[in-house]
C-alpha cells in the first residue's frame, strides 16, 4: 500500500499548528480524545504493573486489560452499593454518621446515631432500611451496627480501616 | 438430635436466668437481663440450625467459606428462614447486647443506665419469646428435668 502523506498548508509552521488543527477538528473533542487516550494508557500501565509483567504481548496484554476492566465494574457497583446505602439511612434524622469498613468482599457499616437511651422504635425503623436495602440489591454483603454517639465516638471504637460516607 | 438437646439446656438454663432477673421486684441487672436474653436466644436458633442441612452457623461458615462473622450469618440465617417479626426481634437482642458490650468496653455510660426497665422487659418478654415461639419450642422446656437446666 502507498504510504500517503499529509498535505500541509503552504504558511505552516510549529508556531501556528494549533490555529491549524482548530481549522481542521473539532477542538473539544479532539482534547477529550487526547485525554482518553492518557487515561486509557494509564490504565494499560498499571495493569502491567500489577501483575509485574512488561512482556507487551497481546495475550498478556488483554489479560491485564481484562483484570483492569473487572475491578472497575467492581468499583463503580460498590460505589453505587454505598451511595444507596447513605441515601436510605441519612434521611433519619438520628443518624449522626455513618462509617464503613471493605474487607473479604462485605462492608462492615457503623452508623452513629444521637440517642442518649436505647430507642427499640429508631431501631426498628433502621432495620427496616436494611430490609429495603436486602431487597434492592438483593446482597448479603453489609453487615450494619447501630452505636450511640453520645457515649461512643467513631476515634475510640473503630479501628482505622473505618472510613466516614456520613456526617449528618 | 444431640446437639440440639445441648443448645436446648442451655437456651432454657439462659431463658430461666434472665425471667428472674426480670421478675425481681426492682429491676436492677438491665444489661445482664439484655445479654443473658440474647445468648439464650442465639441458642434457641442453633437449636434449630442443627436440625437442618446447615448444622450450624460455624459449620456453615466453615462448609461454605463465608467471610463474614459467626454473628452476621447467624443472623442472616434467621432473616432467610423466618418471618420479618423474628428476624427484628433477633436483631434487637443482637444489638441492645452488642451495645451494652461496647458500652461497657468504653466508660462513658454504666450500660445498665442506658437502657430502661421497659427495654430489659420487652427483650425476655417480646424478643425472646418471639424467637422459641417461631421455632416452637415453647413445650421443649417440657422435655427436661429442672434439674438438667440449672444444674
Amino acid at each position: 500500500m502507498e504510504r500517503t502523506t499529509s498535505k500541509l498548508p503552504e504558511n505552516y509552521s510549529i508556531n501556528n499548528s494549533v490555529s491549524y488543527v482548530s481549522e481542521f477538528f473539532d477542538y473539544n473533542n479532539l482534547t477529550a480524545q487526547i485525554r482518553d487516550d492518557i487515561n486509557s494508557f494509564q490504565r494499560i500501565t498499571e495493569g502491567l504493573k500489577i501483575t509485574d509483567q512488561f512482556n507487551f504481548s497481546t495475550s498478556n496484554l488483554l489479560k491485564n486489560l481484562s483484570n483492569i476492566y473487572k475491578v472497575q465494574t467492581t468499583v463503580a457497583e460498590e460505589e453505587k452499593e454505598i451511595s444507596i446505602v447513605v441515601s436510605l439511612f441519612s434521611k433519619i434524622d438520628r443518624v449522626e454518621s455513618i462509617y464503613a469498613k471493605y474487607d473479604n468482599g462485605y462492608y462492615d457499616i457503623k452508623i452513629f446515631t444521637t440517642n442518649d437511651k436505647y430507642d427499640a422504635e429508631l431501631m426498628e425503623r433502621l432495620f427496616n432500611i436494611e430490609d429495603t436495602i436486602f431487597e434492592v440489591m438483593g446482597t448479603e454483603n453489609f453487615n450494619f451496627e447501630y452505636l450511640p454517639a453520645k457515649y461512643l465516638s467513631p476515634k475510640e471504637v473503630l479501628s482505622e480501616k473505618y472510613y466516614i460516607i456520613f456526617k449528618g | 438430635m444431640a446437639a440440639e438437646k445441648e443448645h436446648l439446656k442451655q437456651a432454657w438454663h439462659n431463658t430461666i436466668l434472665s425471667k428472674e432477673l426480670s421478675d425481681q421486684k426492682q429491676v436492677h441487672y438491665r444489661d445482664w437481663i439484655i445479654t443473658v436474653s440474647f445468648y439464650a436466644a442465639l441458642h434457641f436458633v442453633e437449636a434449630w440450625l442443627s436440625t437442618t442441612e446447615m448444622v450450624s452457623a460455624v459449620k456453615y461458615k466453615n462448609s461454605n467459606n463465608v467471610k463474614k462473622s459467626i454473628h452476621k450469618i447467624r443472623s442472616d440465617l434467621v432473616k432467610k428462614n423466618t418471618d420479618r417479626r423474628t428476624a427484628h426481634s433477633y436483631k434487637q437482642l443482637y444489638t441492645m447486647s452488642m451495645q451494652s458490650r461496647y458500652l461497657m468496653n468504653n466508660g462513658a455510660i454504666a450500660a445498665y443506665n442506658y437502657f430502661d426497665n421497659s427495654d430489659a422487659e420487652r427483650a425476655v418478654s417480646d424478643y425472646l419469646v418471639d424467637i422459641i415461639s417461631y421455632f416452637n419450642y415453647n413445650d421443649s422446656q417440657d422435655e427436661f428435668e429442672i434439674s438438667d437446666i440449672l444444674n
